[in-house]
């Protein structure tokens, strides 16, 4: 017959296991969960962004004079161990949108004000409810570049969603995977 | 004791209340249809009525009825071909139905998933011509992994590079086997015999999405293993009803009924209310559920469905409208674009009427008319609900014109044009002369085929650019924004157009009726040419930074089709790419030009 306490001390082991599993748990799904959707990128207005930048975005890019400046969005990136940034563009402009969607490009601090074009892509705007139109993930397949990968989402349809991931690839954005996901039924908006 | 009994006497005979109650309930009602070999499901109607619908979840494109009749026509040299007793998965290709069911998303492993006897392990290769019909570099390029793997360990591979170049080494890594022997890379894996392997022996060729294969849109459907059993409701865009309006069946009338106005079938180029006179027209009368007369006019309260058997209407689109001499059966699309639903033969003798589906064919430039069929669809008697869909702009319209022929649509579209838009149907060789000229129709029809255009019915995602101040709903063939200044100009001519687009831009979403009612095809296509013909006059009068010269010719062309897909203020030769980075606003130029000048081969 054991000791009670030894009993007792089972019991706390067990209830003290089982809690630290829960909380594990919980812990790691979120973890999964912020490296599946990546992280949300925020546009803002131009000012932060070096003159010549502003500049070099317009003219590599568009025929638009430098009074379109103001529709211009950008969303500024931070790079692992740099003190550099990638600076995505959004035109936001709808003569810089046609029939493959609007104008969006990417440029990356060189230093010494000099910066390179790393994206240029036109994608449409339209996003799913609650979903990111471009979304910022860690770099998992294998690369030793700085630059994150890019989640990019593009409706088909209202139906279905696909989703294609843009990562650096030898200086340069290039498209290494492409899935798609159903969207649940949607009815008539009235 | 007794009191127990009491209670439990009472009990039994509750039950079998209660269930013979649910029994009545859940029984198809007298008037039900017949299904042949169609598994459906009932639906519970607003007003207690069971109604019957076909049970997609059940039925595959290998499981739909066979084709009664047999066929065959030519597209692109290609003949496509029939047979009486075939089922759709026979002689439909994944192009035909991509629009409706996009099977191009859809790779062998998201099949396999689906269709539980699909074993890839044992399906021999030869199974899945689409794979044979690919180049090794191809085939490097889209299987995940495969250039990383050594020649010699991919069987069907080691074989197709044995028997072609047998002096060659073939132990190192395709990709490097590729690299230093370029001309290996165009071999196809058919050119050896296949019989002997199995899907399996190409690792990971089941991940890939079909789309990536080349010529998928060719591909027959029973030619991709496992895809003719898949459930039409698990393709990427799954099969459903649009719409939910059910009507009963009044009155079943025969072929001595010679004119009716008021009707809700026609197609998805004339619009779902054309008339029928001058001929024979029998057809279905409908009414409301309720069958309460005329005590209660619903809507559709005595329109009719003309039987397709007997009336035809202007059907299909592009390159392919001129197919069967422009006509299909008239009708309605409930399901969507797949296939169309047409009453056949209503019989007064015994008050029961049957339907059939008409299937087409698409290429990338166009659509023939429905008229692929018939395919036994559903069969009712009187009385029976009717599944009919979305019901709109068929109530309010009791006239139909018939659409001019090219030359009047050009004629139309010139009214916004100015000096240097030549709209002329007829070839001419402005182009090739380098004079400041393109032609308009020809252009637009170039640009048309570069992309792969929808329906005229379709209703796109609600988008907004410029800071979401201009925001609106892709509408139609050319997925035009409601906020686009040529779609506006086209449905502010329609009566209430601008409360409609009042609502879009608030993000409405319309139904296919309300698409025809405010932006029939004709507006489509004028929209398109207009807004084509806008982008040739301003463009003319820039300077090209390539030449220093105002654009013209060759130039022009490429430079209006960069606007179409990039924008106005695109810049000159953009590298910027679409959004699966394959190609870039200068190679859709490019592509155009190739196909203008295919136009004006015979100058």
């Amino acid at each position: 017959m054991p000791d009670d306490k030894i009993v007792r001390l089972v019991r706390y082991f067990h209830l003290s296991l089982g809690l630290f599993l829960l909380i594990s748990v919980l812990f790691l799904n979120g973890c999964s969960s912020t490296n599946a959707n990546g992280a949300k990128i925020r546009w803002s207005n131009v000012h932060k962004v070096p003159a010549s930048l502003m500049q070099l975005a317009i003219a590599d890019n568009t025929s638009l004079s430098s009074t379109a400046r103001t529709s211009i969005q950008v969303s500024e990136v931070g790079l692992k161990g740099q003190d550099s940034r990638l600076y995505l563009f959004n035109y936001n402009d709808s003569r810089l949108c046609g029939r493959l969607g609007c104008l969006y490009t990417g440029y990356i601090d060189k230093g010494k004000n000099k910066f390179t074009r790393v994206i240029n892509l036109y994608l449409q705007p339209k996003k799913a409810p609650g979903e990111n139109l471009i979304s910022i993930k860690p770099n998992n397949f294998g690369s030793t570049s700085n630059l994150p990968c890019l989640d990019i989402q593009q409706l088909n349809d209202n139906r279905t969603l696909q989703k294609i991931t843009y990562c650096d690839e030898g200086g340069y954005y290039q498209a290494v995977e492409n899935s798609f996901l159903k969207l649940p039924t949607s009815t008539n908006t009235n | 004791m007794k009191i127990g009994r009491f209670l439990a006497i009472t009990c039994l005979s509750l039950c079998v209340v209660i269930f013979s109650w649910f029994s009545f309930y859940l029984a198809p009602p007298s008037t039900a249809q017949n299904q042949p070999n169609l598994p459906t499901r009932l639906n519970a109607g607003a007003t207690d009525t069971q109604l019957s619908l076909p049970d997609w979840q059940r039925i595959s494109f290998a499981t739909m009825p066979p084709i009664q009749k047999g066929g065959s026509i030519n597209i692109d040299g290609k003949e496509r071909k029939w047979k009486a007793g075939d089922t759709p998965d026979k002689y439909l290709t994944l192009g035909d139905i991509e629009d409706a069911l996009q099977p191009s998303l859809l790779s062998l492993d998201s099949i396999t998933k689906t269709v539980s006897n699909l074993d890839l392990k044992t399906v021999p290769l030869n199974s899945f011509p689409l794979l044979g019909q690919q180049t090794l570099q191809n085939l490097a390029d889209i299987v995940p992994n495969l250039g990383q793997a050594n020649a010699a360990q991919i069987q069907p591979i080691a074989a197709l590079l044995k028997t072609q170049v047998p002096q060659t080494n073939i132990d190192t890594s395709l990709s490097n086997l590729l690299a230093q022997n370029q001309p290996l890379g165009e071999l196809k894996l058919n050119q050896t015999d296949l019989s002997s392997y199995t899907i399996e022996d190409i690792s990971n060729v089941d991940a890939v999405q079909l789309s990536n294969f080349t010529g998928w849109q060719n591909t027959i459907i029973s030619e991709v293993p496992g895809l003719g059993a898949l459930p039409l409701t698990e393709f990427p865009i799954p099969l459903a009803e649009l719409g939910n309006t059910f009507a009963r069946i009044d009155f079943i009338w025969g072929k001595a009924e010679k004119r009716r106005q008021r009707t809700i079938s026609g197609s998805d180029v004339a619009g779902f209310s054309v008339p029928c006179s001058d001929q024979e027209c029998p057809y279905i009368e409908l009414d409301d559920l309720e069958n309460s007369g005329r005590s209660k006019q619903s809507q559709f309260e005595g329109r009719s469905w003309i039987s397709g058997k007997y009336q035809q209407v202007e059907g299909g689109w592009g390159c392919l409208e001129g197919v069967n001499g422009g006509f299909e059966p008239t009708g309605r699309l409930p399901f969507g674009s797949a296939f169309k639903v047409v009453v056949m033969e209503p019989d007064e003798k015994t008050d029961t009427v049957d339907t059939a589906l008409f299937f087409r064919f698409k290429n990338i430039c166009g659509a023939t008319p429905y008229f692929i069929g018939p395919v036994p669809f559903l069969t009712y008697k009187l009385n029976a609900p009717i599944f009919i869909g979305t019901l709109g702009s068929e109530l309010s319209q009791n006239t139909y014109t018939p659409k001019p022929n090219s030359s009047e649509v050009s004629t139309n579209a010139s009214k916004t044009n100015t000096v240097p838009v030549n709209n002329s149907t007829q070839p001419n060789c402005e182009l090739n002369q380098g004079s400041q000229t393109a032609n308009l129709m020809a252009l637009a029809k170039s640009i048309a085929d570069t992309e792969n255009n929808g329906n005229y019915n379709d209703v796109g995602a609600y988008a907004c650019t410029d800071d979401e101040s201009n925001c609106g709903v892709s509408l139609g063939k050319y997925k035009f924004l409601s906020s686009d200044k040529y779609a506006q100009e086209q449905i502010q001519k329609a009566s209430g157009g601008k409360e409609f687009l009042a609502k879009l831009s608030q993000g409405y979403r319309p139904n296919d009726a309300e698409v025809f009612q405010f932006f029939p095809p004709l507006a489509q296509e004028d929209a398109f040419q207009n807004s084509i013909a806008d982008k040739i006059n301003s463009t003319s009068q820039e300077i090209d930074p390539v030449t220093k010269k105002p654009f013209s010719g060759a130039r022009l062309v490429e430079r209006v089709a960069q606007k179409y897909f990039g924008g106005d203020s695109s810049i000159v030769d953009s590298d910027a790419k679409d959004v699966f980075g394959r190609f870039s606003i200068k190679n859709y130029g490019e592509d155009v030009l190739n196909k203008y000048n295919q136009n004006y081969q015979g100058c």
